[in-house]
């Protein structure tokens, strides 16, 4: 983040941070309401055990077939935790310095599986096509954090059963990432893109929204300037 | 009147499916008479066509928030009991579903002797007060 060298920059330096706190809040909320979920159903798979092995005749025991049902779904929900979980982490570790090389295409790969949630809640389908593997030198934290923003407000934009495209190709030395949305085959105006909130951290980051016909497009600088 | 011998038809209505068809299992191990749903839309569809007793909600499904689909049904079946099952870690969304009419709420993970409790206190008790 900034250093603060006087109030102008301060008070944005302020208003990064909320923003930033505010995306990785709601993304840790939605991860861990999920977690919720997954011990919901671990909960319910090891009590069913419980009753299966209370109601079971002294000399027949549980059916085989019965625990290895009940326990490959709780193997599964394991698998599920441990998938969200590492992508929790990488969360978690975006704020470990103020600004880090990440690869664009790691980076657009955590945020949609951050927000995978949602999509799934929408029965969106989310394609990640051409992504470039080429990397930038930004502030990790608040690009996972306006990349978030963008993709949960494009989820309530697109309608139920859309489609959302993301690629990312360099542009000279620098990256731009371009979002589509199709509903029902109508291509989404996404004309709404971006608002106050997502401009104050693309300026942060030296970065531009423009639209390309009806794609929105951020164009990402390779490096950081430093203050 | 449902006395100790007639079934609670209870109508479980998550979008985690594996979580719904396991309490499920549970709770027809219990003599329950249960239903399953995976959606808003599919909830409001079983209560016309099952007639539950009770409705155990889900706040978070794909299509209708659960606060949208307890407000339908508060409209739509005023005298039908429903209980909020939030993954949520407060308790803030199932006080905002009690101020909608629900009759309680339970946290995920659940306690299925607590949730049984819950369930036949308000059939048992709506029954023998009617």
């Amino acid at each position: 983040m900034n250093n603060p060298t006087d109030s102008t920059s301060h008070d944005e330096h302020c208003r990064v941070n909320r923003l930033c706190i505010e995306a990785t809040s709601a993304a840790s909320a939605s991860i861990s309401h999920e977690i919720m979920n997954i011990l919901a159903i671990i909960n319910e798979s090891a009590g069913l055990l419980e009753d299966l092995s209370l109601m079971a005749a002294p000399d027949e025991g549980i059916p085989a077939e019965r625990i290895t049902t009940t326990a490959a779904a709780i193997m599964k929900q394991v698998s599920r935790a441990n998938q969200i979980m590492k992508w929790f982490n990488k969360l978690a570790h975006c704020g470990d310095a103020p600004r880090a090389r990440t690869d664009i295409a790691g980076t657009i790969q955590l945020v949609v599986a951050l927000a995978n949630r949602q999509a799934a809640m929408k029965k969106l389908s989310v394609s990640t096509g051409d992504l470039s593997t080429a990397e930038i030198e930004s502030d990790l934290l608040c690009l996972v954090s306006l990349l978030y923003m963008v993709l949960r407000r494009l989820y309530e934009t697109v309608g139920t059963e859309g489609e959302i495209s993301i690629a990312a190709k360099p542009e000279g030395s620098d990256i731009t990432v371009s979002f589509t949305a199709h509903h029902r085959n109508e291509q989404v105006n996404l004309n709404s893109f971006p608002n106050h909130r997502e401009k104050t951290l693309a300026a942060h980051l030296k970065a531009n929204f423009s639209h390309n016909g009806e794609a929105l497009q951020l164009t990402l600088p390779p490096t950081l300037p430093q203050d | 009147m449902i006395d100790d011998n007639d079934k609670i038809k209870v109508l479980i209505a998550d979008d985690e499916v594996e979580f719904a068809s396991t309490l499920a299992t549970r709770l027809n191990l219990r003599n329950f008479s249960t239903t399953v749903v995976n959606s808003g839309q599919q909830t409001l569809s079983a209560v016309a066509k099952e007639q539950p007793d009770i409705v155990l909600l889900d706040l978070k499904m794909p299509d209708l928030d659960g606060l949208e689909v307890l407000a339908m049904l508060r409209e739509e079946h005023p005298e039908l009991k429903v209980i909020i099952i939030t993954g949520h870690g407060s308790f803030e969304m199932g006080r905002e579903g009690m101020e909608l009419g629900a009759s309680d709420y339970i946290m995920k993970p659940v306690d299925l002797n607590l949730l049984i409790e819950k369930i036949s206190d308000i059939c048992l008790g709506s029954k023998k007060d009617s």
